[in-house]
């Protein structure tokens, strides 16, 4: 059944860039806020993980919080985690609520250039921000092991075996919580909330001259955003069981983004479809699936994901800039209104 | 529907047969292909494919019909890149993995290969973070623990008193820093640790902190490169135009003393600079070892260049891992697990003697000491002497 | 009901004197037409008057409250609405929901205000205002086409709907029937005095057709070079020698 756990890893990974898409679909697709450092509100996510489950998890095997970053300290974590199945968990969910809130705070902070520089100074702002913070963090072994990274991250289903149904858990666990995400933002968003983020994105000295507030909204967004991408974070952290700062490159913010371009401009269920594609370009450009398909290819393929990632932006931006999935109105009950009069008329 | 029952019974019986007559073991080759490490990626592939190119002749001298199969695939130096790389040569039947080459990439593929009990023989990764016992992980490097002591050792022989480690600001870099200053405090010297970030391509800014610092240093001082090719020889060829660089004693971490840091792979100049400085340094593969002169024969002609010094660790992390996969009863991850220790114990490859301690990494450690200097016409890392983990002993050749 | 009063308001852009000390006050409930040849300030009155940008001197009055330099949302929650010369609608929106985004104590606009189903009966009301305005102003049949893709006219008429919807005291229209067809022009001007009239609305509104203007207007402002040259009833500003040489030059004759 070997098909079964790259399937399972796949969605896994569907799961969480689907967090992140949305995420960055509220901030970009709706709002116009060009946060090319989403990368770093993921990392955000994945460290806090590791700061919980370091201090935490350590302490409550037995262990000491002073050495979290060694190999003892790591593998004292695991085998603990897989004899105490409401420890890890426990953990787990502390630290995922954490992150949300280190998410959200960071967002917050980061929001703040937003209400003055725009565009694409400020897309430029954010990636450099997080390049930044991810060198900072890689030289100063003080934050979480610095530049060796930490492991021993346990996965929330260690207890679970054999391995197979434990990703196959905590595969589905991920796919629960980005159902949940989605169904958040569809909430806050088809709403007049909604509407203030597209008009601050369409024009903002006009969403201003009728008295709505584009440095409140914009604020609320990047934490909602920067929440949901720490999430995102820490679903990867515990799934991977391991953070290091190798992760966390502009790649993937550009990942993330022609994932959102290719879905549709604020289209959440568009945005599965880009997730979908980009996923399964980014995991099955590879030797090894085209070999279990019986393919025999005549290049190197794992030279292709750049190229085809490319390609398809660049495709996209010349052919149907607006997406697949066109942006459609939001649904707010405005509409039934509007429906009852035009029946009535006719 | 007696038709279809004799059907499916030759179609089993096809499927059957196909399966017995294939006789094919997929091997992982997780090497980086893209990303920080991707200078390194074709040497591994290379010794990895002619590791198994002699493996497969020995099986034909044999009479085995059994073949091994490379799933190469790319881990882009990262841990998710580790990750995803393991993930895909298991569900592909790996059973066990050579690579990951960097500490990043073999970090990300550890929980997985403990969890799905697929078997990691890495050459490299040298973090001391993956020091763990009785894991999914093997690694065919001595620490750089041991390295640093090494070195230290050898700064105090050559008098040196005080010493600037300017290292690479990533996990290498400091895995081999931190114990080389910890070791020559120990013995008395002074050490200045000086870190720069390694994913930039310019170092003018960051060699001229270097010499402002070098001004500093006594009559007895030294500066130490803990370096990759590609950033060492652009810091190198900065030094080299710095008076002040010019007149103190250099060492260099291994990378510095292998063939991809001298003509034809790199610049004439840069070595005239590095054999002006004296530069020396360790390389962790035996001396005068005929395997490894045997391997980089074939890998000359064979590539037309000299192989990494990485090389040889792939090649003999190949050699142990087909080994343990002919003497093992079924090919299981669980089963190499058991086996790769003692075949390694009666090891010696081209990077050494391949003894695995209690963590299941390198134990022994006899490294080659070599000096940048000018050699029948050109300059060339030249043997000088050897280092003994067991003794402790630095041995001299002049 | 409110009055607006300006105070030697003057604002420059680099050496370009837009708006030259220019002092009036518009009684509430008043129709004041803003007349001028281009360039000579009047949009950067509207600008500076509803915080756009805030003026180099002299001070702003909306009834008796001081709103020099305040913000143009603040200003909007006072009571000030106004429209843009040149649409600036959420084109990326439908229709009807650039109207609806006009709306005034929407609570679904506050984050917090998503939650519960009060908003939703608030957005039924709105909706059914926002409708009926756009089937006023001719819109009814785009209310759900992408603002982006109405005519030049069209898009006027839904800036006004916009700024309608906003119940405004005080309403600043910049020339709201430019690229409109004459006859339906005409048509929205008698709508709006009639509007007008009903919500006793404070209204100024810059328009170049002056015989649209001067069949509505209770009051003309006439604009050159960045300063005020005439005030007073349509009539009396028509004959006014200073008008016709702020249109035409001084040698002109009418
Ligand atoms: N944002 C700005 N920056 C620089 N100059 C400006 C700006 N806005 C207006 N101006 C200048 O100020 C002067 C007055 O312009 P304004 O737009 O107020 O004229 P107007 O009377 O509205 O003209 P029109 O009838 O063409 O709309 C013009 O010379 C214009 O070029
Ligand atoms: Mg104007």
């Amino acid at each position: 059944m070997p098909w079964t756990e790259i399937l399972v890893a796949f969605v896994t990974f569907c799961a969480i860039y689907y967090i992140l898409a949305i995420s960055l679909n509220l901030e970009y697709g709706f709002t116009g806020i060009p946060n090319f450092g989403k990368v770093l509100f993921y990392a955000a996510g994945a460290y806090t993980s590791a700061v919980v489950t370091g201090h935490l998890l350590t302490r409550l095997a037995g262990g000491s919080g002073a050495d979290v970053c060694t190999a003892r300290s790591a593998a004292l974590r695991e085998t603990f985690a897989a004899q105490e199945p409401l420890a890890i968990m426990g953990v787990f969910l502390l630290a995922l609520v954490a992150s949300a809130l280190v998410g959200a705070l960071l967002g917050g902070l980061l929001s703040l250039p937003s209400l003055r520089v725009r565009d694409v100074y400020l897309g430029l702002l954010l990636l450099v921000a997080a390049e930044i913070g991810r060198v900072f963090v890689r030289s100063t072994p003080g934050i979480i092991c610095g530049s060796h990274g930490m492991g021993g991250i346990p996965n929330p289903f260690s207890w679970v075996s054999p391995a197979g149904t434990r990703y196959l858990v905590y595969a589905l666990l991920c796919v629960l919580v980005a159902l949940l995400c989605y169904w958040l933002v569809q909430r806050v968003v088809h709403t007049p909330w909604g509407r203030v983020l597209k008009m601050v994105r369409d024009d903002e000295e006009a969403a201003q001259a009728l008295g709505k507030n584009p440095a409140k909204v914009k604020i609320q967004v990047m934490m909602l955003g920067s929440s949901l991408a720490a999430v995102a974070g820490s679903l990867y952290a515990f799934y991977s069981q391991f953070v290091g700062t190798e992760d966390f490159v502009p790649f993937l913010t550009f990942l993330v983004l022609s994932m959102v371009i290719l879905g549709g401009q604020a289209n959440n269920l568009g945005a599965i479809f880009g997730v979908l594609v980009m996923t399964a370009i980014d995991r099955f450009t590879r030797g090894s699936i085209f070999s279990m398909l019986g393919i025999d290819l005549p290049f190197d393929v794992s030279y292709a994901r750049y190229v085809v990632t490319g390609l398809v932006l660049a495709l996209l931006v010349m052919y149907r800039p607006q997406g697949l999935f066109p942006e459609r109105p939001l649904r707010t009950p405005a509409w039934e209104v509007w429906r009852r009069r035009a029946k009535s008329r006719a | 529907m007696k038709r279809f029952k004799s059907l499916f019974a030759v179609l089993v019986a096809l499927l059957v047969t196909a399966a017995f007559a294939q006789q094919t073991v997929p091997i992982g080759v997780l090497i980086p292909l893209t990303g920080g490490g991707s200078a390194e990626g074709p040497y591994l592939r290379n010794a990895a494919e002619m590791a198994f190119e002699e493996i497969h002749e020995m099986l034909d001298a044999a009479g085995q019909d059994l073949r091994f199969e490379l799933l190469v695939e790319d881990t882009r130096t990262t841990p998710e890149g580790g990750l995803e790389a393991i993930e895909a040569v298991a569900s592909a039947g790996a059973e066990v993995v050579i690579g990951p080459w960097s500490s990043g990439a073999s970090s990300g593929a550890r929980a997985y290969a403990n969890s799905n009990e697929v078997l990691i023989v890495s050459p490299s990764s040298t973090s001391p973070a993956l020091a763990i016992p009785d894991d999914f992980l093997y690694r065919l490097v001595t620490p750089d623990t041991l390295q640093g002591a090494a070195v230290a050792q050898l700064l105090d022989e050559e008098g040196i008193e005080e010493v600037i480690i300017f290292h690479r600001g990533d996990s290498y870099g400091e895995g081999l820093a931190v114990p080389l200053r910890d070791g020559f405090e120990e013995r008395g010297g002074t050490a200045t640790m000086l870190a720069f970030d390694p994913d930039i391509s310019d170092y003018a800014t960051e060699v001229s902190t270097l010499a402002q610092e070098a001004r500093r240093l006594g009559e007895n001082g030294a500066i130490m490169l803990i370096a990759f090719q590609p950033d060492g020889l652009n810091i190198l060829g900065h030094a080299r135009l710095d008076p002040t660089l010019g007149d103190v004693r250099w060492f260099g971490s291994k990378d510095a003393l292998s063939p991809t840091f001298f003509p034809p792979e790199a610049p004439e100049e840069v070595s005239q600079f590095m054999a002006d400085v004296n530069l020396t340094g360790f390389l962790p593969t035996s001396p005068n070892n005929p395997i490894r002169q045997e391997f980089e024969a074939a890998y000359q002609e064979r590539y037309g260049n000299s192989p990494s010094p990485w090389a040889l660790y792939m090649y003999d992390a190949a050699w142990i891992t087909a080994l343990s996969v002919i003497s093992a009863s079924e090919y299981d991850g669980a089963v190499l697990k058991e086996i790769v220790p003692t075949i390694a114990k009666r090891y010696i490859g081209a990077s050494g003697h391949k003894l695995l301690n209690e963590d299941g990494d390198s134990a022994v450690g006899l490294y080659e000491l070599l000096n940048a200097r000018e050699e029948g016409g050109t300059i060339a890392p030249v043997p000088i002497g050897s280092w003994d983990s067991g003794t402790g002993i630095i041995t001299r050749f002049e | 009901m409110q009055s607006l009063e300006l105070k030697n308001l003057s604002k420059r852009f680099g050496g370009i004197k837009a708006v030259d000390n220019v002092s009036f006050k518009v009684e509430a409930g008043q129709f004041v037409g803003l007349i001028g040849p281009n360039g000579s300030g009047k949009s950067t009155i509207f600008n500076v008057v509803a915080g756009s940008f805030p003026p180099d001197g002299g001070k702003v009055l909306l009834g008796d409250r001081d709103i020099t330099g305040a913000s143009s949302d603040v200003s909007f929650k006072r009571g000030l609405v106004r429209s843009f010369q040149i649409p600036r609608l959420f084109f990326g929106m439908s229709v009807l929901e650039n109207v609806l985004a006009a709306a005034r104590s929407q609570r679904g606009e506050r984050m917090t205000g998503t939650v519960g189903r009060v908003w939703r009966d608030q957005e039924r009301e709105l909706a059914e205002r926002a409708l009926e305005l756009l089937e006023f102003l001719n819109l009814g049949h785009v209310a759900r086409n992408r603002a982006s893709d109405l005519s030049g006219g069209q898009m006027k008429l839904l800036e006004l709907a916009r700024s309608l919807m906003a119940n405004p005291t005080v309403l600043l229209l910049d020339e709201p029937a430019a690229g409109v067809v004459p006859t339906l022009a005409h048509e929205i001007f008698e709508r709006l005095v009639a509007y007008q009239r009903d919500h006793n609305l404070t209204l100024v509104v810059i328009e170049h057709r002056l015989e649209v203007l001067f069949g509505a207007a209770d009051r003309v402002l006439v604009m050159n070079n960045g300063r005020l040259v005439a005030d007073g009833e349509p009539g009396a500003v028509a004959k006014d020698p200073a008008v016709k040489e702020a249109y035409f030059g001084s040698e002109a004759v009418v």
